[in-house]
């Protein structure tokens, strides 16, 4: 599936990630120490069911856990400036230095588009604002092409008559679009897209994920695409991290993914994937998914898992490395 | 809505009049200050021998008209009367609003900013204390301080014996120190009242997926609170706005009386205690328009805000 | 319960209060000064050994005075929410029961009661009644339940909607029972925080009202009528007139706010989460 523009040079790594949210009681974890590596125009997917961390991984990418709601507990996240050819360990560097890398280098676009404007400022000044905040001096002229371009490459036109609407006024297609371009406005090199569809009608998500496919490669963009949907991912990404309780139990390249998945978890959510003409029930995975903080010791998955024994209810699995790929199971060393 | 408000307030103001055991002018023979003239023109203004929703009907034909009568005590016209307190009521109550304003924003922003940190629980207790705190009676000790004790400030009235012959700007330096104690006092609840709202309502915007969102975008945070934050948790202060209002002019009858301020709620009590009914009731009347005046610009308010509304 | 005492802000507001009912019941019995005795020769006094809050102008012991007040004003606050209980729970159970019509009218009865200055309506009420402490606990009472009405029919609105209850009308329950069974005691939270924020304003309007002459008429003695007399001297300096008596309302409206604040905190998630 890597058939867009890649290098194998590295653009972002975090490894061993860990962050909990605060409850009355105790700490609740959210990631358990995750590795993740993107190269350079390549596309990772990120998939699981919700409270396997998903959400939180792209959050603590760039900081964004509220101070009040949880703490980012260890780890680093080091990404590869261009430029400088520097590396910038994003989890320890001062806020401002920080805030060039939001927006400019790296990128979000969140699940709901209407919550990701504010409701009572107009399109123009999301992005006027956005462009500021890295471009100290510009032109108004400038600025303008620039939006009109984006907006163009996103299907969205007229650009004037679009940037001078509320975001209430756009359908969430629409919006969603512009939220891209809005993302894309500072040219930066990492797109995070936390379930960029999951709030859109079926055939508008078509729609997205073209116009997704389309800027990655006409901006050269390294994308982490976040969902819940194999099926989604298989469309987009080159390798695949399979998150479960705040823990990466498989990864690799999508397509061995896809043909031989290794861990019993993996196995379920592919078995569990509805394909088009085919007869049959769905099968669903057993059990429920834990509540983040009620992970026991050994492995999450084992009280669900159709093969697991003593030593899975024991013992934490640790990851079995073959080339690229990786899980961690007991069952299947 | 404004209609039907306006309808209801005329009728119990009406009802609350006659609620006297008796008639009103039962009640006013045996008061040395009405002479029997003000009776007959009484009884003849009421018709009130009349059954009661003719009475009222009628009563309501001459509001519409702005006809409130004569009042009983000097047989002036009630809004000639009311016309020259008004101008009054409306500084102080102007410089009210402008402090508390003023005061509770950046109370509000500080407190919201810095959420759970000692600041805010500081002021949190300032602010409990703002609200428990009877007003009247810190406006008179702060009267008994500042303008007796300390002598700095004068505790009664709007202007001073000689004001006639003072120049433009000391006159209005001899309104402005009269202005301090009654604004001051006044203002206590409502800051208290506005700058904890104003604090929940931008912890309330600040959860938001937007503000997060522009924080994604490298926004710095005192863009997000100045801009994002301040003028959507703003939006809800304008129906506050909307509610202060009676609280407000109620509040004036009591502080106009405690300073002797010169204005429309010291012209209430003065009315209230000689019995003085047209001019109550005209009052009356006055105070629910301006109420419903405060909450039409409100709305008016909210929609030029809120985009989501305005395009309803 | 358990958290409702680990509440220090619950906690200490009810120490307050009862402190302030342990006077007003057995102050007197304590403090064997008589509040209406005068004793012109001793008048406006400062506070010392023998009148340990000062005299007033007629000589009267302001600290007798004080602790009689405390049984007017604590009558007054929970009489007139009594009556404003009486009239505001029922009203917001049936507008937001029964809805349509009903509703409508109640509604917008509370509307225009909630655009009237409070204070002017009793202001005239009393003024046309007559002053006296049984007017003045009446009419603070019927102008106070427009504000709990709202909340009663909020809350009676959202239980209505769930489930138990929709499946209760179905099997055909009468309607008065579900009313009484299943949502009157979901309203209690909310009723129990603004009766609580109740009591403490209309100790304080009582005392407004007091003070402008309007409420307990002297020599009859009130936390308002003796602020009166320390409004009156206030070129003498008399400040005992107005500190004692502004304390005493004071730290009873705080302490019925901190009940309320504090029950708000236990008993409504919405508002806790904040905290």
């Amino acid at each position: 599936m890597s058939k867009y523009c890649m290098s194998s040079g590295y653009i972002l790594e975090a490894e061993k990630v860990s962050a909990e949210y605060f409850s009355s009681e105790k700490d609740i974890p959210a990631l358990r120490g995750v590795d993740i590596s993107l190269r350079e125009g390549e596309c990772i997917g990120i998939a699981g069911e919700s409270g396997s961390g998903k959400s939180t991984l792209a959050l603590t990418l760039l900081q964004l856990i509220d101070e009040d709601e949880g703490r980012i507990s260890g780890g680093n996240i080091v990404f590869h400036e261009k430029a400088s050819g520097e590396k910038i360990n994003i989890s320890s560097i001062n806020k401002s230095r920080l805030r060039k890398v939001r927006g400019k280098e790296i990128s979000l676009i969140t699940q709901d588009p209407y919550t990701s404007f504010n409701p009572v400022i107009k399109l123009y000044r999301h992005f006027r604002e956005a462009y500021r905040v890295h471009n100290k001096v510009f032109k108004e002229r400038d600025l303008k092409d620039k939006v009109s371009e984006l907006l163009d490459s996103v299907n969205l036109r007229p650009a004037e008559k679009i940037l001078n609407s509320y975001p209430h006024q756009f359908s969430g297609g629409m919006l969603q679009r512009a939220s891209m371009a809005l993302a894309l406005l500072n040219g930066p090199r990492i797109l995070i897209a936390d379930e960029p569809t999951s709030s859109l009608d079926v055939t508008i998500q078509k729609k997205v994920m073209e116009t997704l496919k389309d800027l990655r490669c006409r901006y050269n963009l390294s994308i982490i695409f976040i969902s819940h949907d194999l099926n989604l991912i298989s469309e987009i990404a080159d390798r695949i991290y399979i998150l479960y309780a705040g823990k990466t139990v498989e990864s690799g390249p999508a397509s061995e993914i896809f043909k031989n998945p290794r861990h019993p978890y993996t196995e379920a959510l592919l078995k569990s994937l509805p394909k088009l003409g085919a007869r049959g029930s769905i099968i669903s995975i057993p059990g429920r998914a834990p509540q983040p903080g009620a992970v026991k010791e050994g492995c999450s998955f084992a009280p669900r898992c159709s093969y697991a024994d003593k030593k899975c209810f024991k013992k934490e699995p640790p990851p079995v490395l073959s080339g690229e790929r990786a899980w961690a199971c007991f069952k299947r060393q | 809505m404004m209609i039907p408000v306006l309808f209801g307030i005329t009728l119990i103001t009406f009802f609350v009049m006659h609620l006297t055991p008796g008639s009103p002018v039962d009640g006013l023979m045996m008061s040395p200050e009405v002479d029997a003239g003000a009776i007959l023109r009484l009884r003849e203004t009421y018709g009130l021998d009349r059954p009661l929703h003719i009475q009222y009907f009628s009563w309501l034909s001459r509001v519409a008209t702005l006809n409130f009568g004569s009042s009983f005590r000097d047989g002036r016209k009630v809004t000639l009367k009311i016309a020259e307190r008004l101008p009054a009521t409306i500084l102080l109550n102007v410089v009210y609003l402008f402090l508390i304003f003023a005061l509770a924003i950046p109370i509000g922003i500080i407190s919201a900013v810095k959420h759970n940190k000692a600041i805010d629980k500081i002021l949190a207790v300032c602010v409990f204390a703002g609200y428990s705190v009877p007003a009247f009676v810190v406006a008179l000790i702060l009267m008994m301080y500042f303008g007796v004790e300390l002598g700095w400030l004068p505790v009664s009235g709007m202007v001073s014996i000689n004001y006639e012959f003072l120049p433009f700007w000391s006159k209005v330096a001899d309104i402005a120190s009269h202005l301090v104690l009654p604004a001051v006092s006044t203002a206590i609840g409502g800051l208290a009242f506005l700058s904890r709202y104003l604090r929940s309502s931008m912890l309330e915007v600040i959860k938001q997926d937007y503000i997060k969102a522009a924080r994604a975008r490298g926004i710095p945070e005192k863009s997000l609170v100045l801009v994002h934050t301040l003028r959507n948790a703003f939006i809800p202060m304008i129906t506050v706005f909307g509610l202060l209002l009676p609280a407000l002019i109620g509040g004036s009858v009591v502080f106009e009386t405690i300073f002797s301020w010169p204005g429309m709620g010291r012209l209430a009590y003065e009315a209230i205690m000689a019995r003085d009914y047209p001019v109550v009731m005209g009052i009356g009347v006055v105070m629910a328009v301006l109420t419903l005046i405060g909450n039409f610009l409100a709305d008016i308010g909210y929609a030029a805000a809120d985009p989501r509304i305005r395009y309803e | 319960m358990n958290n409702l005492l680990k509440n220090k802000m619950v906690l200490s507001g009810l120490l307050i209060v009862f402190f302030f009912i342990f006077i007003s019941i057995l102050g007197p019995h304590i403090y064997r000064h008589s509040p209406v005795e005068q004793n012109i020769s001793h008048r406006l006094q400062a506070p010392s050994a023998r009148y340990i809050m000062g005299t007033d102008d007629l000589g009267r012991d302001v600290l007798a005075r004080v602790i009689a007040g405390s049984r007017i004003s604590l009558s007054v606050g929970f009489v007139s929410v009594g009556i404003a209980l009486l009239i505001g729970v029922p009203l917001g159970l049936i507008a937001g029961f029964y809805g349509k019509g009903a509703d409508r009218v109640i509604m917008r009865i509370v509307d225009i009661m909630l655009c009237f200055p409070t204070i002017f309506l009793i202001l005239m009420v009393i003024a046309f009644l007559g002053p006296s402490i049984y007017n003045v606990m009446i009419v603070i009472g019927l102008t106070s339940w427009p504000g709990l009405t709202r909340y009663v029919r909020a809350e009676t609105l959202s239980v209505r909607r769930r489930e138990y209850i929709q499946a209760a009308e179905i099997m055909g329950i009468k309607k008065a029972r579900i009313l009484f069974i299943h949502i009157l005691p979901n309203t209690i939270a909310p009723v129990i925080i603004s009766a609580a924020l109740g009591v403490g304003s209309a100790i304080l309007a009582e005392s407004i009202l007091s003070f402008l002459g309007l409420g307990v008429q002297p020599p009859h003695p009130s936390w308002g009528n003796i602020l009166t007399l320390g409004k009156e001297y206030i070129s003498h300096n008399t400040w005992w007139l107005l500190v004692f008596p502004g304390t005493a309302i004071l730290m009873t409206v705080v302490a019925f706010n901190l009940i309320g604040e504090g029950l708000r905190d236990v008993l409504d998630p919405r508002q806790r989460k904040e905290r």
